[in-house]
């Protein structure tokens, strides 16, 4: 019983944490504040996923979201402003419309929740799913998992492709 | 009262639609990305909860992973775009750029 306590508390904590952040991306001025905070989210997400025992995603979460994905974010963010600017504004615009609206949404997501058959019982830790994962990526998923790879060198390329400049004729030589 | 699977699905909730909340109303094409990572990471979080819950077994935590490799290759495609837009146009306020030739 304690330690259902604890995670209960635990459970709390990251999820006020996530939302917290999450409403930084949604609100805050500066788009580099916006960038941690979706740093913020993704650690709570994380922690989130090892208190659902998942360990392997928590972890491939921090690896691929928080070490990659935001830094990418962050030096998106650096390469698109002038250098003179000094802070990078992240206006909202129709904010007045798009809040009322997200409420809705979420009143009409809560009723659908609540009026559906969603099982209240806990069921028995699972424990680790590191092995379980891995025989399922190279057994029933194998031809998913292998077509992922395939599009990760087609994104390198085609993000190689886009991002340089072009570097005119006259330039060359 | 113990945290549920209800919980975790409400939670996910409030985060897809603060990430449309994002999405709707940010004008630099960046912070309409960040909107969509936190859709994606609603969407996961609900994966992870059915499968930790007995729903559908190991394979909705398979799904997840699948769903952050595709989500790592979308960002940095999305991105690269983002920065052939600035090189073009040198802004990325995704209301002036309303041309996809010259």
């Amino acid at each position: 019983m304690e330690a259902r306590t604890l995670k209960d508390a635990l459970f709390w904590a990251f999820a006020t944490s996530t939302v917290g952040f999450a409403l930084m991306v949604a609100f805050h001025q500066s788009l580099v504040h916006s960038a941690l905070g979706l740093m913020g989210t993704l650690l709570s997400v994380g922690c989130l996923y090892g208190l659902l025992d998942a360990d392997f995603v928590a972890v491939t979460q921090v690896v691929v979201y928080v070490g990659g994905v935001v830094i990418l974010f962050l030096f998106g963010v650096f390469l698109t402003k002038r250098i003179e600017d000094v802070t990078v504004t992240n206006r909202s615009v129709n904010w007045y419309v798009a809040v009322p609206v997200g409420l809705v949404l979420l009143a009409v997501i809560l009723y659908a929740l609540l009026s559906s058959p969603i099982p209240a019982a806990e069921v028995a830790a699972a424990g680790p799913t590191t092995a379980a994962i891995g025989e399922a990526l190279l057994g029933r998923f194998l031809l998913p998992f292998e077509v992922i790879s395939v599009v990760l060198l087609a994104v390198l390329l085609g993000a190689l492709l886009l991002a340089r400049r072009e570097v005119k004729p006259e330039e060359r030589g | 009262m113990h945290v549920t699977l209800l919980h975790y699905l409400v939670l996910a909730a409030v985060l897809f639609v603060l990430g449309l909340v994002t999405l709707a109303t940010r004008r630099n094409a960046i912070g309409v990305l960040l909107g969509i990572e936190l859709i994606l990471n609603a969407a996961n979080l609900n994966l992870v909860a059915f499968s930790r819950h007995g729903i559908g077994g190991v394979e909705g935590q398979v799904f997840t992973v699948f769903v952050i490799a595709l989500a790592a290759a979308e960002t940095v495609v999305a991105l690269a775009i983002v920065l052939a837009i600035f090189h073009h146009y040198r802004t990325v306020e995704v209301d002036r750029v309303s041309q996809m030739k010259n």
